[in-house]
């Protein structure tokens, strides 16, 4: 990813600490404009801290950061005019109507649309007149995505959105994403464990561990620089490799910026995906 | 100013039925006792001693009513003043005196009638400021703990605002189902007397005019009720608003240690004093109140200097909703 000054999400070197323990390390981070942007890393790793940064919940303890012109912790009111988040489920107020809810949003919101937010409803079977709280899950989270995706905003913050989903709502909902949300100059930024169910909407990715970017790349730049070699030599494996792992058809390497000429008489050479990529950098952080 | 009243409807739904049932409750429950009491009632016979302020007492003479009913007239006529009647429920035949004679020494000096329906509003008054503290102290601290403070967050709404329309709400429009419930108590008890109890109330007669009256000391008293409050609103609403658990241990504590350190090192009272006053619904029409005690209440340094701490510690809320997300 470069910088430039139209970025959405400009942050450099953030730091934050809970106590004796560095949430923020020297964490950077640039999404811009039209990018769906993956901020993946295990438990702990500061993803979230990081969002609550972006989205002025948390003050920081050093660094630089500027969303969409503005510094999130001082403007935050501001800033969540172009900024729409959806955290992990659950986070509607249980004892409103969902037609009280409309009505709130649409009361505080300037760039919601209450048409759009109808009609996405309209597609779902959730009732108007009937508590947040007596929705199913699934059914809050088709609401709380209604909501969020009625309102004109430059960046979408989704932080592990789809947890505790079962397969179908997962699916649509980032199917629902990408068809009623995403279009140029509009941003996404999600974190999420489940790597494999975001791969493919994906235009770049950072990954985060112990506070710190590990890598941070376009999704196209990571096909072009990762390769897997899967073979059943392994003593003919060129060294190198970021790691190593036994599996039923053979033994897998993974090397970054390795010819894949070179590979491809030693066994099968093939893209890995984002997952294996992610457990990789986890196990050697400095690759 | 849209975004605002946005906000505090969005107050009035969560809490309207904290603020409508107890007060609603409590008017059945008045109207049930006064009908109970006029309809089934039996003549009670109490010595009431009736003195002046400073003086020897005054000779009483009593006068029962028919065996239905159950009031007191009593009238002082060496003193030249009016016969007054007094009223109690009357499940009991021998009524404790010393409850007599609190409602009897106004009754005497002031509006006998008047002073007894005003009694009868004080419970609404009361009942209103503990919903309004338990209110004050949750309304910040739920939205932590079911986390619904994330979504809120993600509105363009500063937490200054959020703060200002959870204070106006439990100031201004939280206050109304309760006070309405006061006028239909007073309305339906002098109704409910003067009909049911067949004249029995000598001395008062339903008086648009003192209804009016009446009417305008609660409106006076309502206006700057939530002014007088604001130091509890604002410092329940900051206990909620830090506090991870057990905010309301907090509220009650930190007052009670403050008084008992004020105490030990300066063997004054001043926080408790201050605590007493401002924990009483002082501006609303009470068995004494009159326009200019009323409008002497409201001008005065107490009210204005309670006004500034409320300030400082609704400013301290709104630090509070910006720093902490999670209880």
């Amino acid at each position: 990813m470069t910088t430039n000054a139209a970025s959405i999400i400009h942050a450099s070197q953030l730091s934050k600490r809970y106590g004796s323990v560095a949430a923020l390390d020297g964490f950077d981070l640039v999404v811009e404009p039209g990018h769906i942007v993956g901020l993946i890393g295990p438990n702990g790793s500061g993803k979230t801290t990081a969002l609550k940064a972006i989205l002025g919940l948390t003050r920081l303890d050093g660094g630089s950061l500027r969303v969409n012109g503005l510094q999130p912790w001082r403007q935050r009111a501001a800033l969540m005019r172009d900024v729409a988040y959806i955290p992990d489920t659950g986070i509607l107020p249980r004892w409103m109507k969902v037609r009280d809810l409309l009505n709130f949003v649409e009361g505080v919101h300037a760039g919601f649309s209450r048409d759009k937010a109808e009609r996405m409803l309209a597609r779902t079977d959730i009732q108007r007149d009937r508590p947040v709280g007596v929705l199913s899950k699934g059914m809050q989270v088709q609401l709380h995505l209604a909501l969020i995706l009625a309102i004109q905003a430059r960046l979408l913050v989704l932080d592990e959105p789809t947890l505790g989903l079962d397969i179908l709502y997962r699916e649509q909902f980032y199917d629902t994403l990408l068809n009623d949300y995403f279009e140029d100059g509009r941003s996404i930024l999600v974190t999420t464990h489940e790597v494999r169910e975001i791969e493919h909407v994906l235009t770049d990715v950072v990954l985060i561990a112990r506070g710190k970017a590990r890598l941070t790349s376009s999704m196209d730049g990571l096909r072009e620089d990762f390769v897997k070699l899967t073979t059943t030599t392994p003593a003919a494996a060129p060294d190198g490799w970021l790691t190593k792992r036994q599996t039923l058809a053979g033994t897998e390497y993974l090397y970054r910026n390795a010819e894949r000429a070179a590979l491809a008489p030693v066994g099968s050479v093939s893209t890995p995906n984002l997952a294996e990529l992610f457990v990789a950098i986890m196990e050697k952080p400095d690759a | 100013m849209r975004e605002l009243l946005v906000l505090i409807r969005r107050e009035w739904l969560e809490h309207r039925v904290m603020f409508t049932f107890p007060p609603a409750i409590l008017l059945a429950l008045v109207i049930v006792a006064i009908l109970a009491a006029t309809v089934m009632g039996r003549h009670i016979a109490v010595q009431v001693d009736v003195r002046e302020d400073s003086g020897p007492p005054i000779p009483m003479q009593q006068r029962s009513s028919p065996p239905s009913q159950h009031y007191l007239v009593a009238y002082a006529p060496d003193a030249g003043m009016r016969p007054t009647t007094l009223t109690w429920p009357a499940a009991t035949a021998n009524y404790s005196p010393p409850a007599a004679q609190a409602v009897a020494t106004p009754v005497v000096t002031d509006d006998g009638a008047s002073a007894m329906l005003n009694l009868v509003t004080m419970p609404f008054y009361f009942l209103f400021l503990i919903v309004a503290g338990y209110a004050c102290v949750n309304m910040l601290h739920d939205e932590r703990k079911d986390r619904s403070i994330l979504f809120w967050k993600s509105m363009p709404v500063d937490d200054y605002r959020v703060v200002a329309s959870k204070f106006l709400f439990v100031a201004w429009v939280a206050p109304l189902a309760t006070l309405a419930c006061a006028v239909v108590a007073r309305l339906v008890t002098s109704l409910l007397l003067s009909v049911l109890g067949e004249g029995s109330f000598v001395d008062y007669t339903f008086s648009l005019p003192e209804l009016l009256n009446w009417l305008g000391q609660l409106l006076l008293g309502y206006l700057f009720l939530g002014l007088w409050v604001s130091p509890l609103y604002a410092w329940t609403m900051l206990a909620g608003a830090v506090m991870k658990k057990s905010p309301m241990a907090l509220a009650t504590v930190i007052p009670l240690v403050l008084i008992y350190v004020e105490w030990l090192a300066t063997g004054t009272n001043g926080i408790a004093s201050f605590l007493k006053e401002h924990l009483l619904p002082a501006t609303l029409p009470s068995l004494h109140s009159t326009w200019s005690s009323q409008l002497g209440l409201v001008s005065g340094m107490q009210l204005w200097g309670g006004v500034l701490i409320a300030l400082g510690l609704l400013w301290l809320t709104v630090l509070a909703r910006q720093r902490f997300i999670e209880a």
